[in-house]
């Protein structure tokens, strides 16, 4: 997993521009096909809506065709980086507008894997009661819980409002993310606030969404937990949605240098030497690329570790600590094996045992039941964590994905053959990964049922 | 071509590893002498009732996916809840694993029989498992009992026997026509793009131009 080159290092802004140009990609992609799915056309209004936003996604697809352009440009012309990057945020923000409506198409959206992900956060240590997912065509939903959303508007209206929705979390996911399971991470941060809160007084308390405010060490304990649940994940989701809102003119609501910050404490820890080639330097660098950008939002550009952060971070990770397990990570040749089931275009829902090198011999000499039975009791595999599927998922992302964009936009690419290649290998990745994630939670109760 | 026996069926997962089966959960309890249980998946598609009289495959595709689309319902189901098949009711469903042959096997998929006896049919015609086959089975199910069927994700509802022989030139993922190659999850049907279709449509073009067209003496 090595050669990946830091965006950090000398070409910060051309791997931000290909990872926006990217992400502007990935969710045209997914809007189109929400837009697409023939559900929508069994009604005369769903039909109609759809004609609609289809005529508003050949917009999109105008100026993501300008963007490409520009980007080829900036290869000569640097100086053309910050309206290149306008370029992609026009896209983006129009996919915004498309997104906003959605719910016009007078669908109810199925939450699909997304609901069984985070029951599985929940059977997988996270102390909470199972929460309710709602889907939204709101595009900056904040991840923030829908009760305390509603009493404090209700708060700022003059009403008076006493607690609300407390008995389980009730977090908003935006429709786009349904599709994308790399994105649900997010929801962690939504979660973690529910546990820490649950810690603290209400009153008083500002939402996730009030960064600038936001008091440190609830921002601190937030990260911790997230982070401390799926690991790196979390900071990659978080950077990305972060980037796509500002570069599309969208409300920050994220702290995103805690994030960054906490993440070098609680994710998986970078690597001694060549940290700047790993997956993990990638993941960093392109989190400070980000949060560095002056997209408005949080501690602007203050990624790097603070003296005061020490005992902030140090203080929460003891807090995190008690509260959650140690998150189940792969390790680095665990995750090289998945990233290459997925691109041979397996799903990543389990390890492969792990067989002696004797196993061809006796399972040639194999003689009877017992002989059977005791060879193939150690012959299963193992399902995998979410944070090990998400992570194997981020690097893929990371690795192939990016990669594949980059060198459709710099060739000479027919923009339908892009967007339909683009497509195709988006798609296929979001369904491994849901797949993924439904066969390892299956397995998971069986393989619980028999170990005990 | 013969069929493969346990040990066999071992050696192509795990020491040539040209088959995949995954996840592999138990192999003491899914191995049978001859056969492999597959489990059932979380995703199901069932069929609805519609206002549309029928599904008419002369339409434009755009159409007829619209119409399809009226008459069936999507539905992931949690692995501690039960997809209820009611007697009488059809859905399909698919395999809890990702499955791939290599080009010299073919597999069949067969119900169990503690399921036959509750009246659960878990495929009605398409049992066959090309050579070269990759994604999740199809299973199509039919409940022919009396009693409403609990289904669960996870639970060993069919096996697959496997079968050798020379090497297809056409694996399933080379032909020509391949309408679930790669599914991971139960697709509906997608008849409409069997070639037939369009030299039927044509002629029914060609027809009414020729109504169409006065004759002449």
């Amino acid at each position: 997993m090595s050669g990946i080159a830091s965006p950090t290092l000398g070409d910060t802004t051309r791997a931000l521009i290909f990872a926006a140009f990217c992400e502007a990609c990935e969710r045209y992609i997914a809007v189109r096909t929400l837009i697409e799915d023939p559900r929508h056309q069994t009604r005369r209004q769903g039909t109609a809506m759809t004609r609609l936003l289809q005529e508003g996604l050949v917009s999109v697809q105008a100026a993501l065709r300008s963007a490409r352009e520009a980007i080829k440009e900036t290869e000569r012309h640097p100086d053309l980086v910050p309206s290149t990057l306008a370029a992609i945020g026009i896209a983006l923000a129009g996919l915004r507008q498309i997104h906003g409506h959605l719910g016009y198409l007078g669908v109810r959206w199925p939450l699909g894997t997304a609901d069984l992900f985070v029951r599985k956060l929940v059977a997988e240590g996270l102390p909470l009661p199972v929460p309710t997912l709602c889907a939204t065509d709101r595009p900056d939903s904040d991840s923030a819980d829908l009760g305390r959303e509603l009493a404090a508007r209700l708060l700022a209206t003059g009403l008076s409002a006493g607690p609300m929705g407390a008995a389980t979390p009730l977090l908003a996911l935006p429709v786009t993310d349904l599709l994308e399971p790399l994105s649900w991470p997010v929801l962690l941060l939504g979660l973690a606030a529910a546990i820490v809160d649950a810690d603290v007084p209400e009153d008083g308390v500002p939402g996730i969404g009030d960064q600038e405010g936001g008091d440190p060490v609830r921002q601190a304990r937030i990260a911790a937990l997230a982070a401390r649940t799926v690991g790196e994940p979390v900071h990659m989701a978080s950077a990305m949605r972060a980037l796509r809102a500002g570069l599309a003119g969208g409300p920050g609501w994220v702290d995103l240098g805690t994030l960054h910050r906490a993440s070098l404490v609680y994710a998986q820890p970078l690597g001694d030497d060549d940290t700047e080639t790993t997956p993990s330097g990638y993941l960093h660098g392109l989190l400070e690329a980000v949060a560095g950008g002056n997209f408005g939002w949080g501690r602007k550009g203050s990624t790097h570790r603070l003296p005061e952060d020490e005992a902030l971070l140090g203080d929460a990770a003891v807090w995190a600590a008690a509260r959650l397990p140690a998150p189940s990570l792969a390790s680095s040749e665990e995750l090289d094996l998945l990233v290459s089931a997925l691109d041979d275009g397996r799903p990543i829902n389990a390890y492969p045992p792990a067989l002696g090198a004797d196993f061809a011999e006796r399972l040639a000499a194999m003689g009877d039941a017992d002989a059977f039975y005791a060879l193939v009791g150690r012959a299963n595999e193992r399902p995998c964590s979410l944070a090990a599927i998400l992570a194997a998922g981020w690097r893929y992302k990371l690795q192939r994905t990016h990669a594949l964009c980059r060198e459709l936009v710099l060739a000479e690419t027919p923009w339908e053959r892009l967007v339909d290649t683009m497509a195709g290998h988006v798609l296929e990745r979001w369904a491994l990964l849901a797949q993924s994630m439904e066969a390892a939670y299956v397995q998971q109760i069986f393989a619980r049922e028999h170990d005990r | 071509m013969s069929i493969l026996n346990e040990r066999e069926i071992l050696h192509r997962l795990l020491v040539a590893r040209d088959v995949v089966v995954t996840p592999i959960v138990d192999l003491a309890t899914q191995l049978g002498p001859t056969s492999l249980d597959v489990r059932l998946g979380t995703r199901f598609q069932a069929q609805k009732r519609s206002a549309l009289p029928y599904i008419e495959p002369m339409q434009d595709e755009a159409a007829l996916r619209a119409d399809i689309a009226a008459y069936t319902q999507d539905y992931v189901v949690l692995p501690t809840e039960p997809y209820v098949l009611h007697p009488g009711d059809f859905a399909l469903g698919c395999t809890l694993e990702f499955i791939r042959l290599p080009a010299d096997l073919s597999a069949r998929l067969e119900g169990r029989s503690s399921w036959g006896r509750l009246g659960l049919q878990i495929h009605s015609t398409a049992g066959f498992v090309d050579p070269g086959f990759a994604g999740v089975i199809t299973f199509e199910l039919s409940n022919l009992g009396k009693v409403p069927i609990p289904l669960y994700p996870g639970l060993r509802i069919g096996q697959l026997c496997f079968y050798t022989g020379q090497p297809s030139m056409i694996p399933y993922r080379s032909k020509k026509l391949t309408k679930y190659a790669g599914q991971i999850a139960p697709m509906g049907s997608a008849f409409y793009l069997d070639p037939e279709y369009r030299a039927i449509r044509h002629e029914q073009q060609a027809e009414k131009d020729r109504t169409a067209t006065p004759a002449t003496d």
